[in-house]
């Protein structure tokens, strides 16, 4: 029964294209205005810094070249320590090193350079060298007369030192809006669907059934984990190609926090709906814990902008946990070990709201 | 002695200071449609939730299948089947979904093929709850009942608010249940329902059952004498009678004769007979509202 009940609570889901917009359309909407605005993708500009250990002519030349090209932001005057952190942090992405007798072995018949880059955007380095080679080219041609510009491009990575300060705003808000929308799947889905279906009296209907009360909660939390992955999916998936986050992926442990995300907020949900008897009390009850979760929650901007009381309210919230846990498997890709003490978090929350609601759910007021 | 599937020994309920239930008893037999016919507010929603395990009783006793329906609701549960009066169904399922869900709730299945085919619901299975008309509406609603092969069904005002031929339609529905050899407790505030329907009629009034019997012996017993209505023309005027008969209209030849001896023209004439309305009318002193 728990199955077949699991099944068509889902495909009752689907079907509802309110339940979709609130949990999937609506937090992409956000994904779209947040990471349109504050994400990088809008602006094409890539950041060079340039290391230049020789001089003469040419190199002016091909300094003024790039300046007047103006397709890189150009950082100069920086050594390339400076500027390797800075590839790390990921606040530039690529630097171009001139390096010393770069004149001379020019005229002696073959020069090369080196194109270092953020390893995690190989398309950047490909942009930087093939630029150079273009306007190197030009140069060539012009102040030396010659056909061919003997430069050799070398590329090399830089592997970038993941964390979440560093991330992309796009990076960082991404696993926000998932959270948003675990959220709404479990208050909304679940904690308003329950004072609909008892006000509807197919709660009277069931408990004239021999199917169990757990059955009927347990449907509602194998939904919201079903459901979470698919969330995840189409979030992070538009997250991955629009806004080209590029997210660590590990499966298993994405689908553990996904899972204990969900059935987080089930749980909380099927808790309001047993408070509540009515759905215009539940829609108020879901209000007054979906927003603060919201906007308590480092689900737009990072804790650090919260006063230190507020943080420590924001720090034992369900949604902190999640989508916390969300950002270090996704954004650093920390180990499960790393991960542990989120999910327990999780875990009490599961387990606090899960008794209490075992104890206030009915299926009739007398019964 | 017939064997009783439900038995209801002074039930009593309250709500707040409304008593709703002053302790009344009655019995359904095996293979009956038993049916509860009152005004609404008389308690006859109560009294099936009581018996449904949806409500608590105050006092009293309530068997069914011979288990005390407090202790004993797990097992009768797989053994009823119920439709609630009042709510709807998952609107986002389709009436075949609906049936198949509910079915996956009992061990015991009955046939959902079977169901839609006797239940008239086999051409609009794929359809979505939402999109149902009332009279179809209510046919998945007691088709609900059936899916775990009940034996013993109780209906809540199978037809309330439906049109004249879904209320036939469903009364079909209803027999043929009864003919497949179950046993139905049925509540209404239609006479012509319950007249129709119901092997034994308990009319209810207040939280109180005033009388149980067949129709046929409510009627005999408190329906009154039938009437005579008679339109004539005497001495070139229209004139009415209306004489009550003994026989319940036997005697209506003779008095017709009479009429005709006296050289009395008669133009119109109607028997009228005691129906359940008129025991209800003199059982409470009012009549049956709708």
């Amino acid at each position: 029964m728990l199955f077949k009940f699991t099944i068509y609570r889902i495909k009752m889901f689907v079907r509802d294209k309110l339940a979709l917009f609130w949990t999937i359309v609506f937090p992409l909407l956000f994904v779209f205005i947040f990471c349109g605005i504050l994400g990088r993708s809008g602006e094409f500009k890539l950041s060079v810094a340039l290391v230049i250990e020789d001089s003469g002519p040419i190199v002016n030349e091909l300094v003024q070249g790039l300046e007047k090209g103006g397709i890189f932001t150009l950082k100069k005057g920086i050594d390339f320590e400076e500027a390797k952190e800075n590839v790390e942090k990921g606040r530039i992405d690529a630097i171009l090193v001139i390096p010393k007798n770069f004149s001379s072995s020019l005229f002696a018949g073959g020069a090369s350079l080196i194109v270092y880059y953020d390893k995690t955007r190989t398309q950047n380095a490909q942009i930087v060298s093939s630029v150079f080679q273009q306007l190197a080219l030009e140069i060539s041609k012009k102040t030396l007369g010659l056909k061919k510009f003997p430069i050799e491009v070398n590329l090399e990575g830089i592997t970038r030192k993941r964390s979440i300060e560093n991330a992309s705003y796009s990076a960082f808000f991404i696993p926000g809006a998932l959270t948003m929308a675990l959220m709404a799947m479990g208050l909304f889905g679940v904690g308003g669907g329950i004072p609909r279906e008892r006000e509807k009296g197919l709660l009277r209907k069931l408990a004239t059934t021999p199917l169990r009360r757990l059955s009927y909660g347990l449907a509602f939390v194998f939904q919201s984990a079903i459901l979470a992955l698919l969330q995840a999916v189409i979030i992070i998936g538009i997250g991955a190609s629009v806004f080209k986050v590029n997210f660590l992926i590990r499966p298993l442990d994405l689908v553990i926090i996904l899972v204990l995300g969900g059935v987080t907020f089930a749980s909380l949900g099927f808790l309001i709906g047993s408070i509540a008897k009515r759905s215009s009390s539940a829609e108020g009850l879901v209000n007054v814990f979906y927003f603060p979760m919201m906007f308590l929650s480092p689900v737009f901007f990072p804790a650090s902008l919260l006063p230190p009381i507020i943080r420590k309210i924001s720090n034992i919230l369900p949604s902190t946990y999640l989508v916390g846990v969300l950002r270090k498997s996704l954004i650093i890709g920390s180990s499960f070990k790393q991960i542990f003490p989120d999910l327990l978090g999780l875990g009490a929350w599961i387990l606090g709201t899960a008794i209490l609601a075992s104890f206030i759910f009915r299926w009739t007021e007398e019964r | 002695m017939n064997e009783s599937l439900v038995e209801v020994e002074n039930l009593r309920k309250s709500y707040g200071k409304t008593e709703a239930l002053k302790g009344i008893s009655f019995k359904v037999n095996k293979g009956e449609i038993f049916t509860l016919i009152g005004p609404n507010g008389a308690g006859k929603t109560t009294t099936l939730e009581i018996i449904e395990g949806l409500r608590k009783k105050d006092g009293g006793k309530i068997r069914v299948f011979g288990e005390d329906v407090e202790k004993g609701i797990s097992r009768i549960k797989p053994k009823i089947g119920v439709q609630l009066q009042h709510g709807a169904l998952y609107e986002y399922l389709t009436v075949k979904e609906v049936l198949i869900l509910f079915a996956s709730f009992y061990k015991k299945r009955a046939s959902i093929e079977a169901i839609l085919k006797k239940m008239a619901l086999k051409e609009i299975a794929h359809k979505w709850t939402k999109a149902l008309s009332g009279g179809q509406l209510q046919r998945l609603r007691i088709a609900t009942t059936l899916v775990n092969d009940p034996e013993l069904l109780f209906l809540d005002e199978p037809t309330t608010g439906l049109d004249p031929q879904s209320r036939r339609y469903i009364w079909k529905m209803i027999e043929d249940l009864r003919e497949e050899g179950k046993t139905i407790l049925l509540t209404t505030h239609y006479m012509e329902e319950a007249e129709k329907l119901a092997n034994r009629i308990a009319i209810i009034d207040r939280g109180e059952i005033l009388s149980i019997g067949t129709p046929a012996d409510l009627i005999t017993k408190y329906g009154g004498k039938a009437g005579m209505y008679i339109r004539v023309i005497e001495k070139k005027e229209e004139k009415e009678y209306r004489i009550n008969l003994k026989n319940s209209g036997a005697e209506a030849p003779q008095i017709l004769q009479e009429f005709a001896k006296k050289g009395i023209e008669v133009k119109y004439v109607e028997i009228k007979t005691p129906n359940m309305e008129d025991v209800f009318i003199n059982l409470t002193g009012k009549e049956l509202r709708e």
